[in-house]
């Protein structure tokens, strides 16, 4: 029995820790924005967003609707959270609550939640790549399902768990400087600190002969960074920022592949994406390329926000249209950089693209082939 | 971030209403809880530990260190109103502070007090702020052979220095590890000793641990206990007497700057090395000064220098115990294993991390320390007649308190009732470890580290095999290790002879090889360790390699480890080095003092000896209360409190039923009714002071939860 370390977690602390500097507690709010009432919080939200359209027949409207962040407080889910939460409850003329319930990695969220009344009163939280790791890694205890939660959309785009980039150390050597070198060397052994479940680069690697080593112990993303400085070993994959950022700008690091179908960090233009490396170099079998994108697409869609099945149409959508409007507003945009997330919004749809390819039996079955590897115990 | 730059990030915080506002109410909440007999500082720490989970570091590290700074300074204004260290390190300065006070120097006593603890939380500061840049350069040659022997070395010290025998100490620390391997491994992800537990998939809680093996455990000892601890009557101190002294003390201490130096340098240094004691560093500093002096016959009746010397040494030894915690992640005392446990929890990872990316919350740590080391003297100056007032209250009515705080803390930071059950099955762990000399900050030590220890093991066997022999900073460990065991074995011989009490009653000089049998519950214990290791060790051994690296290769050593424990239960030769000496560590517990505190030889005066000497009563209405539905009584044994192991057993059951209310009832409804019951049918109360105590749990238990409102508290299954 293996059990995902969600990639969230690591870069939840990571944003924690980035947060130390601020003197802002997270705790909780509880944010209230009925049109009769007046809160600090709704005030804020008002005043530097648009107004939202009247919804007929609100169901939600005077109700709390109670958002649980999967994460701690101050980690990535709880800070997007309580950046959304003034702007979903001016929307639903509802009252919201950020409720922190980390723990199982992630699962105790996820099982609450989907366990919840389908009645829209308790969303939250999710990454959709640890979704899809926990099942086909079958953790006890998964998330059943998956592919019938009401999946609400959210902030997408590389936060929590979502697109990273593969970094290496600045060498002269040419396999560790450009990533077309590196698959077609096959013969450079190359030692990579890496994330306990984290599927992808493993599955890369042996997809394209890439003779390695995994180190997984490392006690945190800094922890590998200091692995890495220290000589342990050449690469890492990490989501790009803070001092994984400051490791490549100072010259120490490189950027070889964002692991991603598209551009999601605003990297070097020259840094390609796996998208375009698969249009270069496709791997030997289509299954292969079907597990690798459906992994890269699932972490693309990144955090989103969900609620149990079965949550009715007409709610589900004023639900889905609430985020995509949060989303979009400029105050929630500036809490979010203010917390160092990303905003790129990503549709249900798109989240839903990405949970029915990872469930696709072929990929399925072929990603469940690489699991062995992203735990290090083969290598 | 240059040094300066980070110096001044760091102090900038000062900068924040909000933190300030904290570190004040920390340090209140260190003072007053400093002074009630029974509690103590390291019960404040852990129960404070769960609130962190919601604050960022800044916050709450000004929170934790500001109430442990206070803590030192509320010690030492009951060693000097009351004879009674609140403490264990305090304890030096009962013998010229409560002189002063017989003399009716009450006043003078706490402002030397004040101004000497200040000063050695300003030296300790500066001290820390010239170590910092070696401490930078020496953490960046540690590899991971290097990272797993220092947490080796870090078990093994504080194991030797908290326990009543080397062998006890290292089976607290591997005991700590095992613990620590539960939930998801860091290298493979497996699930590991989680019994298929949900709440269990992210391994035992570190503050829900801590809160259990300290505070819990301490509060059945105090729930069991039948009489007053201190027992003895209140003071009267008057505002006016207290303040008036206060320049006067400042101007002694600067009459004695020397002393004050040198005996803030000698704390620092006693922090800074690993394997000595806070209660050593108070009494070498003391030593000290009376040996260096021209008169020490005048020590011991009330002088300044008695005052100073162990006052200057206090928080500069806390100080500087910073230093080999902050960089390397080996703490060196109880409080420092506790705020190891803060880092883990603030996701702080002790080591070159922390001294390169976070080396401005490094220089926040030790302002905080100065500033509330500064600001405990000042409130606790203003506040000593309340202190004084607050000494007499037994430490046991606040048991349902602490008990209903602690289990809400421990549900609150990780939202599962599983949690809190952990806790209080690891309260009667706790008590257990205690009853048999165990060292319970090394199982937190072994807790907190146990993670790196395993996974730099992994990465040592992965990157280096058998090479990291080659390494002499390896090698330099590991004979660091082994030193450590063999002075712990030296150390516990000479104890035996310094004690002078052999199990069988035998004098100093007449110390013979301990023939007489070990109680069965000793030898039970034993046998327990040797059989939960092996089953610990085959159960681990189905786990995939390497995330049954850490489980088989410490259980084996803890495996090891137990059956020399329990050889040495049935060989008296080996006795000395696997169980110590019974009757002192024995009696040592039962009244609620550090071991170390009675086996260096120095034990605070008997506490009757206070009673008659504490001035004019006055009426303080709660505190009447309390006396009278305890029916106080002055001058109790100490030993006399600590309750036999049937009404401690007896506490564990009521625990255990407060767990069970929560289950089916919810907090709301569970907390309450269980104070109500313990005030009215153990304690015998009255039903209206029972129900005020009932209420007033109510009241903190709805003042938390509208303080935590991101948390759900369970309703109950009913």
């Amino acid at each position: 029995m293996r059990f995902r370390f969600a990639v969230g977690a690591a870069v939840a602390s990571a944003t924690l820790l980035a947060a130390c500097g601020s003197s802002s507690s997270a705790s909780s709010t509880a944010t209230t924005a009925s049109p009769s009432t007046t809160s600090s919080a709704s005030t804020t939200a008002g005043s530097s967003s648009s107004s939202p359209p009247n919804i007929p027949n609100n169901p939600f409207a005077g109700k709390t609707i109670r958002l649980i962040s999967s994460g701690a407080a101050g980690s990535t889910h709880d800070l997007a959270l309580r950046a959304a939460a003034p702007y979903l409850a001016k929307y639903l003329h509802a009252t919201t609550d950020v409720v922190d319930m980390p723990g199982g990695g992630q699962l105790l969220a996820w099982n609450y939640i989907s366990k919840a009344a389908p009645d829209g009163l308790t969303i939250g939280t999710t990454d959709i790549q640890g979704l899809l790791a926990n099942r086909w890694e079958k953790v006890p205890n998964e998330t059943p399902n998956i592919q019938d939660l009401s999946y609400l959309g959210f902030v997408g785009g590389g936060v929590a768990g979502g697109a990273k980039v593969l970094f290496s150390v600045n060498t002269n050597k040419a396999p560790l400087t450009n990533i077309f070198t590196l698959v077609q060397d096959h013969t450079t052994k190359v030692t990579y600190l890496g994330s306990v479940g984290d599927v992808s680069v493993p599955m890369l690697f042996k997809i394209y002969n890439i003779p390695y080593t995994a180190l997984t112990t490392y006690s945190g993303s800094l922890a590998e960074l200091q692995g890495i400085l220290r000589g342990d070993g050449e690469l890492s994959s990490k989501t790009w920022g803070g001092s994984w950022a400051s490791f490549v700008t100072s010259g120490k690091g490189k950027v070889l592949l964002e692991f991603s179908m598209r551009k999601t960090w605003g990297i070097d233009p020259n840094v390609p994406t796996l998208d375009t490396l698969l249009q270069k170099n496709p791997p030997a079998t289509a299954s292969e390329k079907a597990a690798l994108e459906a992994n890269a697409s699932a972490l693309d869609a990144g955090m989103g926000l969900f609620g149990p099945a079965g949550i009715p149409a007409n709610k589900l959508a004023i639900l889905q249209a609430a985020v995509k409007w949060t989303v979009a507003q400029p105050g929630f945009i500036a809490q979010s950089q203010k917390s160092k997330l990303s905003t790129a919004y990503e549709s249900p749809q798109q989240e839903m693209a990405a949970i029915n390819a990872g469930i696709n039996p072929t990929t399925e079955a072929t990603i469940r082939k690489f699991v062995p590897l992203s735990t290090g115990v083969a290598s | 971030m240059n040094y300066f730059q980070s110096l001044l990030s760091g102090v900038s915080h000062f900068g924040s209403p909000t933190t300030m506002v904290v570190m004040i109410l920390g340090t209140l909440l260190g003072v007053f809880v400093g002074v009630v007999p029974g509690l103590g500082g390291i019960v404040l720490l852990v129960v404070l530990l769960p609130f962190l989970y919601n604050v960022n570091p800044v916050i709450g590290l000004a929170l934790l260190l500001a109430s442990h700074s206070a803590i030192y300074y509320a010690g030492s204004t009951t060693a000097i109103l009351i004879n009674t260290p609140g403490a264990p390190e305090s304890a030096a300065t009962c013998f010229d502070g409560y002189a002063m006070t017989q003399k009716g120097q009450v006043g003078r006593a706490l402002g030397i007090s004040a101004a000497a603890t200040s000063y050695g939380g300003l030296f300790g500061a500066v001290a820390i702020l010239v170590a910092i840049p070696v401490m930078v350069k020496l953490v960046n040659i540690f590899h991971p052979p290097e990272y797993f022997f220092l947490t080796i070395l870090a078990v093994v010290l504080i194991g030797q220095l908290q326990s009543g025998s080397p062998t006890k100490g290292i089976l607290s620390g591997l005991f700590g590890f095992l613990l620590s391997f539960g939930g998801a491994a860091a290298s493979t992800g497996t699930l590991r000793y989680t019994f298929g537990l949900l709440g269990l998939y992210d391994g035992i809680n570190i503050a829900a641990a801590a809160i259990g093996l300290f505070a819990i455990s301490q509060m059945f000892v105090l729930f069991a206990a039948n009489k007053n601890v201190t027992g003895r009557e209140r003071i009267h101190l008057s505002r006016k007497e207290v303040w008036g002294s206060v320049g006067g003390g400042v101007k002694e201490l600067f009459q004695h700057k020397w002393l004050a130096t040198k005996s803030a340098f000698i704390g620092v240094m006693c922090g800074v090395i690993p394997g000595i004691g806070s209660t050593a560093a108070n009494f070498l500093s003391y030593g000290y000064a009376m040996r260096s002096s021209k008169h020490p016959e005048r020590y011991g009746t009330g002088i300044p220098e008695g005052i100073i010397a162990p006052e200057g040494s206090s928080i500069s030894k806390e100080a500087g115990s910073l230093i080999p915690t902050v960089a390397l992640g080996v703490p060196n005392g109880p409080a420092m294993a506790i705020l190891l446990a803060a880092f883990s929890i603030l996701g702080l990872q002790p080591g070159p991390s922390m001294l390169h990316q976070h080396l401005p919350l490094v220089f926040w740590m030790v302002a905080v320390i100065a500033f509330s080391s500064i600001l405990a003297s000042v409130l606790g100056l203003g506040l000593a007649p309340l202190l004084a007032q607050i000494t007499v209250i037994p430490g046991r009515v606040l048991v349902p308190f602490v008990l209903v705080l602690a289990s809400i803390g421990a549900y609150a930071s990780t939202t599962e009732l599983l949690q809190v059950v952990v806790m209080m099955i690891m309260g009667a762990v706790g008590l257990a470890m205690r009853r048999h000399n165990y060292s319970l900050p090394a199982v937190i030590v072994g807790l907190v580290l146990g993670a790196t220890a395993e996974n730099n093991l992994i990465l040592t066997m992965k990157i280096f095999q058998w090479r990291f022999f080659e390494r002499p900073l390896s090698d330099l460990l590991i004979l660091g290790i082994i030193a450590v065991i063999v002075l712990g074995i030296r150390k516990n011989r000479q104890m035996r002879k310094g004690s002078g009490v052999g199990a069988d009653g035998t004098s100093k000089e007449e110390v013979k090889v301990d023939t007489s049998p070990l109680p069965l519950g000793e030898v039970l214990f034993d046998v327990a360790w040797v059989v939960g290791a092996a089953i610990y060790i085959i159960i681990g051994m189905t786990y995939p390699s390497p995330a049954s690296t850490g489980p088989v290769y410490l259980g084996s050593a803890a495996l090891l480890v137990g059956i020399l424990q329990l050889i040495g239960a049935f060989v008296p030769k080996w006795r000395r080095v696997t169980h110590g000496d019974q009757q002192v560590h024995q009696i040592a517990t039962l009244i609620g003092k550090e071991p170390e505190l009675q086996l260096s030889g120095v034990s605070a005066p008997s506490p009757s000896e206070s009673a008659g000497h504490g001035g004019v009563q006055t009426g303080a209405t709660l505190v009447e209360m309390v006396e009278e539905a305890e029916e106080v009584a002055p001058s109790q044994n100490a030993i006399g409190a600590a309750g036999s192991a049937k009404q401690q057993g007896f506490a564990v059951l009521m625990a255990a039923i407060l767990i069970g209310l929560i289950y089916l009832v919810g907090y709301m409804i569970a907390t309450p009714l269980w104070t109500l019951a313990y005030f009215l049918f153990v304690r015998k109360w009255k039903i209206h002071l029972s129900l005020i105590a009932a209420a007033a749990v109510l009241a903190v238990f709805y003042l938390i939860s509208h303080l935590l409102t991101g948390v759900i508290f369970p309703a109950g299954m009913l």
